[in-house]
């Protein structure tokens, strides 16, 4: 969070993270294209190897103001390759939520796994407390015919009561219902902390 | 001269976001040993940048690197020349990339 006096705006961020080619960078690109031009920022893409690391800001005036201030929502992506580790710890750095994007595939577990560990321990490094700290689960690609059971994903993954939306990114599905949810979330944690 | 400091208290990445989601028209001057660095920010933007003989994004890549440091941040020259309009999370990305990349 940053709160900008002059602007009279409150900046929050939130990062989508999951494993490479989880659909990080789809749900990225499916909002900037939505977001009216004049409320959003610049997109900023950084290659990385293959994927990209994106980011923006937008105002969201539908959310109303927060301790009186504009919200400005700050959306990053994560590089998902496993050697990208100071990288991700940089831009999870002052976050205030999280999208963990899981990637439905069978043959994917580990990869997804591997990556919640990570988020993980990246975010009790940074000390937040995994009890409190705004998680929204989005399950991509359920569109895919080796997709798993939403019930043997949240089996394999420690997800307990965080709220969960099934998603394929590329068509759309499920995008902004994962962006509202994790807005929600977040400006609820912020309202209760000022 | 308004605010000065070390870069074992606030890092240079911290300080040009700081100084950047606030912003300032400011420009860092920056020392260690016998290499100094500038970086000019504005309006939210860093707009030109000179560390050890090199200029824009590879100066601010190269300040990024040092492991201390001083600074002052002072009021940006009237005269400034803008060489580049760089969103400072862009250049801190890329070289938390690069880093990763040569540690792999």
């Amino acid at each position: 969070m940053f709160i900008n006096w002059a602007l009279g705006e409150i900046n929050l961020k939130i990062v989508y993270y999951g494993a490479a080619l989880s659909g990080k960078t789809t749900n990225l690109q499916f909002i900037y294209a939505r977001t009216p031009a004049n409320l959003r920022g610049r997109l900023i893409s950084l290659k990385t190897r293959q994927d990209r690391t994106l980011l923006f800001d937008f105002l969201q005036l539908e959310i109303g103001k927060v301790a009186n201030l504009k919200p400005k929502f700050k959306l990053y992506t994560v590089p998902g390759q496993v050697y990208y580790a100071a990288s991700r710890r940089l831009i999870l750095q002052g976050t205030d939520g999280v999208v963990f994007v899981v990637d439905s595939q069978a043959g994917r577990m580990a990869e997804n796994e591997e990556s919640w560990y990570t988020m993980e321990q990246h975010l009790i490094e940074l000390g937040h407390d995994l009890n409190t700290f705004p998680i929204v689960v989005q399950f991509n690609k359920r569109d895919l015919p080796h997709a798993l059971p939403v019930q043997e994903l949240r089996r394999q993954l420690p997800i307990d009561g965080r709220p969960c939306f099934e998603a394929s990114a590329i068509r759309g599905y499920g995008v902004f219902d994962t962006l509202k949810a994790s807005m929600n979330s977040v400006v609820a944690a912020v309202r209760r902390a000022v | 001269m308004f605010l000065q400091g070390s870069f074992s208290t606030i890092s240079a990445a911290a300080l040009i976001q700081t100084l950047c989601n606030e912003r300032r028209a400011a420009q860092i001057e920056a020392w260690r040993e016998k290499a100094v660095a500038r970086v000019c920010l504005d309006e939210g933007f860093i707009i030109a940048a000179h560390c050890e003989g090199r200029d824009g994004p590879e100066a601010v890549f190269r300040l990024l690197d040092w492991p201390d440091g001083l600074f002052r941040v002072v009021r940006l020259p009237n005269n400034m020349q803008a060489t580049m309009a760089a969103p400072p999370e862009e250049l801190l990305l890329e070289a938390a990339r690069r880093r990763d990349e040569c540690l792999r």
